[in-house]
C-alpha cells in the first residue's frame, strides 16, 4: 500500500513537478488548487500534506488551521512550499503547526528528502 | 506619463489635474490588461511545456520498464533459461558418450573373449599332439607285438590296435575343436572389425555434435550479452535524458514567481488610476501625500516575494535560487 | 617230430605269417607305403640328426638310439626327389636290414606314419614294370587296402651292398 500526499497549490506548473517527483518515489498523488479545494480534499488516507502559502480563496496558513482543527488529520504532517521567505510569514506557519517550511523555486530531492523525513506510517 | 504615482508637486489648477487624470483612467487599464494577458500566456505555455516533459518522463519510465524484461531480473532469466538449455544439450551428450563407453566395455570383453580362445586353440593343439604320441607309442607296442608273437604278442597287438584307435578318435577330436574354434574366432575378429568402424564413425558423430552445440550456444551467449548491454546502455541514457528533462521542469518553476508578481503589478496599475482620482479630489497636498503613502505600503504588503520587497527598496533583485528546507 | 612238436611249429608258423601280413603304412611327400612290420624295430619322433662328411646325399647324418649309433637315409633323396621339410608330424622308423650276412640298423626319415595295419598275400600284387615314381627293385608288391594300392617296399633292397659298406663304417652290424 503506497502512502497518499495531498498537494495544494494554485500553480499547475509547481503541482506538476513536485506531483511527477512523488509519483515517481513511489506516493499516491491528490492535487488541489486553493485552501477551500484543500479541505474538501481531506478524505481518506493520508500519510502528508504539502501546501502553498499565497492562494485565492483560502490561503496556505487559514488551510493549515483548518486541517489542525479537522479530527481526523490533525496530526497529519504539514510541509508548506511557498515563494515567502521572510521570518513573518515564517513565524505564523510555525505557530499554526506547519512541520517544514520550503521556498520556491524547489529541488525536488529537497522536497523528497523532507518528505521522507517527516511522512507518517 | 512617467511619474504618475509621485506626489503632487504643487498645487496646479483643477483642470489641468483632472486631465492628467482622466488620461489615466483611460491608459492605466490598457497597460494593466496587457500584462496580464502576458502573464495568462506564459502561464499557458509553461503550463504546456511542463506537460509535455512530464510526458516525456513517464514515456522514458515506461520504455526503461519495458527494457528491464530484458536486464536486470529478465536478463537474470536468460542467462538461467540459457544455462538450462546447455545443461539438457550436454545431457544428450553424455548419453551419447555413455552409449559409446558401453558399447567399448562390450569390446573389451569380446577381446578378452578371444584370449581365451587362443587358450583353448591351444589346449586342442595339445590334445592333437598326445593323440600322435599316443599313436606312436601304440605302433612301437604293435612293432614289439609282432616281434613277439604267440598269445600275449596278439593280444598285445590287439590292446595296440585299440589304443591307435583311441588315438586317432583323439586327434579328430582335437582337430574338430580346433576348426571350431578357429570359425568362433574369425567371427569374433569380424565383430571387432566391423564394431572399430562404427565406433570410429561414432566418435566422429558426438564430436562434431559436441562442438555444433557449443557453437550455438557461444553465439546464444554472445547474442545475449550484446542484448544485455544494449538493455542496460539504454537504461543509463534514459536515465540521463530523464534527469535533463526534470532539471528543464525545475527551471520552468520560474513562472509561478514571475506569474505572482505580474498579478501584483496589474492589480497596482489598475488600482493607480481610482487612487490617483482621489489624490486630485482631496483639498491639500499633504492629504495627497499621504494618501500616496497608503497607497504604497498597501502595495508592499501585497508583496509574496523577496525580490519584490528589494526592488521596493530600490535594490536590484536577481533571480531566485533554491534553497535548503527548514523544519521546526 | 612228436605231433606236439610239430603242432607247436605249425601254430607258430601260422601266427608267424600272420605277423608276416602285418604292415606299417606312413607317408613320403604325396605318396603312402608300407614296410612289413617284421622288419621295424622301432619309431621315433624326429630328432635332427649329426652330420658325418664325405657320405652320400641321401645320407642325413646320425642318430644316437640309447647309445647305440644309428645311420638316418632320407628316402626321398634315395628315390631322386625334392625331400619335404620337416613338421611335427615327422618320424624316423628304425629298421634292420639284412644283405647276405650282415645286417645293418638304419633310421628312415618319413614325413608321417599312419598305422598298422593287416595286408594278406591275396591282396598284394606282382609290382609293375612301369609307371611308379620308384625303381621296381625297391618295390616288394602293391597291396590293396580300402580299394586303394599302397606300395609296399623291400627295406633290404633300399640300399645296394655297395652302400651298405660305406655305411657299415659307421656303426656296429648286427651278426647272426
Amino acid at each position: 500500500m503506497s502512502k497518499r500526499i495531498l498537494i495544494v497549490d494554485d500553480s499547475a506548473s509547481v503541482r506538476q513537478v513536485a506531483g511527477m517527483a512523488l509519483t515517481r518515489a513511489g506516493y499516491e498523488v491528490v492535487e488541489a488548487t486553493d485552501g477551500e479545494d484543500g479541505v474538501s480534499k481531506l478524505t481518506g488516507k493520508l500519510n502528508l500534506i504539502i501546501s502553498d502559502v499565497n492562494m485565492p480563496r483560502m490561503d496556505g496558513i487559514g488551510f493549515l488551521k483548518a486541517v489542525k482543527a479537522h479530527p481526523g488529520y490533525k496530526f497529519t504532517p504539514v510541509i508548506m512550499l511557498t515563494t515567502e521567505a521572510g521570518e513573518d510569514m515564517k513565524n505564523k506557519g510555525r505557530a499554526a503547526g506547519a512541520k517544514a517550511w520550503i521556498t520556491k523555486p524547489f529541488q525536488p530531492q529537497t522536497l523528497l528528502d523532507a518528505v521522507s523525513k517527516l511522512v507518517i506510517a | 506619463m512617467s511619474n504618475a504615482a509621485a506626489p503632487l508637486e504643487n498645487d496646479s489648477p483643477p483642470n489641468e489635474n483632472s486631465a492628467t487624470a482622466e488620461f489615466c483612467f483611460e491608459t492605466l487599464p490598457i497597460f494593466a490588461r496587457q500584462i496580464e494577458n502576458v502573464r495568462d500566456q506564459t502561464e499557458q505555455a509553461i503550463l504546456a511545456l511542463s506537460t509535455r516533459f512530464r510526458g516525456i518522463v513517464t514515456s522514458l519510465d515506461g520504455a526503461v520498464a519495458a527494457s528491464q524484461n530484458v536486464s536486470g531480473d529478465g536478463g537474470r532469466e536468460l542467462t538461467s533459461a540459457m544455462d538450462e538449455g546447455r545443461q539438457q544439450l550436454l545431457k544428450v551428450v553424455d548419453a551419447l558418450t555413455a552409449i559409446r563407453e558401453s558399447r567399448a566395455a562390450l569390446i573389451g570383453e569380446i577381446r578378452s573373449l578371444g584370449v581365451y580362445t587362443h587358450e583353448l586353440q591351444d589346449m586342442a593343439k595339445r590334445v592333437e599332439m598326445i593323440a600322435f604320441n599316443t599313436n606312436m607309442l601304440a605302433l612301437n607296442a604293435a612293432i614289439e607285438a609282432a616281434h613277439a608273437g604267440g598269445d600275449v604278442g596278439r593280444g598285445f597287438s590287439v590292446v595296440a590296435q585299440e589304443v591307435r584307435h583311441l588315438a586317432t578318435a583323439s586327434r579328430e577330436t582335437g582337430k574338430v575343436i580346433g576348426q571350431k574354434i578357429a570359425v568362433i574366432n574369425d567371427s569374433l575378429t569380424h565383430i571387432l572389425g566391423a564394431n572399430e568402424k562404427v565406433t570410429e564413425r561414432e566418435n566422429i558423430a558426438v564430436k562434431d555434435s559436441e562442438l555444433r552445440i557449443n557453437t550455438v550456444l557461444e553465439q546464444f551467449g554472445g547474442m545475449t550479452e550484446r542484448l544485455l548491454g544494449s538493455a542496460e546502455q539504454f537504461r543509463r541514457e534514459s536515465e540521463v535524458i530523464k534527469e535533463e528533462v526534470m532539471e528543464s521542469m525545475v527551471q520552468l518553476q520560474f513562472q509561478d514567481r514571475t506569474g505572482q508578481i505580474l498579478a501584483h503589478v496589474a492589480k497596482s496599475i489598475e488600482e493607480l488610476p481610482v487612487v490617483a482620482d482621489s489624490l486630485v479630489a482631496t483639498g491639500s497636498a499633504a492629504d495627497a501625500r499621504r494618501a500616496a503613502q497608503d497607497y504604497l505600503a498597501e502595495m508592499a504588503n501585497s508583496y509574496t516575494t523577496d525580490e519584490q520587497r528589494r526592488i521596493h527598496e530600490g535594490d536590484t533583485a536577481g533571480a531566485a535560487k533554491p534553497q535548503a528546507a527548514e523544519f521546526f | 617230430m612228436s605231433s606236439a612238436a610239430n603242432m607247436a611249429l605249425t601254430t607258430t608258423a601260422a601266427e608267424r605269417r600272420h605277423d608276416q601280413n602285418q604292415y606299417l603304412t606312413f607317408v613320403l611327400g604325396r605318396e603312402t607305403f608300407a614296410l612289413g612290420i617284421l622288419g621295424i624295430k622301432e619309431i621315433l619322433e624326429y630328432e635332427a640328426p649329426t652330420d658325418v662328411p664325405m657320405m652320400p646325399p641321401f645320407v642325413r647324418g646320425v642318430v644316437n638310439l640309447r647309445g647305440q649309433v644309428v645311420p638316418v637315409i632320407d628316402l626321398c633323396a634315395r628315390f631322386g626327389r625334392a625331400s619335404a621339410g620337416v613338421s611335427k608330424k615327422t618320424c624316423i622308423v628304425i629298421v634292420e636290414t639284412q644283405h647276405a650276412t650282415e645286417s645293418q640298423v638304419l633310421g628312415i626319415v618319413v614325413d608321417a606314419v599312419n598305422e598298422v595295419l593287416e595286408i594278406p598275400h591275396t591282396e598284394i600284387e606282382p609290382p609293375p614294370s612301369f609307371g611308379t615314381s620308384v625303381r621296381t627293385d625297391f618295390i616288394h608288391g602293391m597291396g590293396k587296402v580300402r580299394e586303394k594300392f599302397v606300395v609296399i617296399l623291400n627295406v633290404d633292397s633300399v640300399l645296394s651292398f655297395d652302400e651298405m659298406e660305406k655305411l657299415a663304417g659307421l656303426g656296429p652290424t648286427a651278426t647272426h
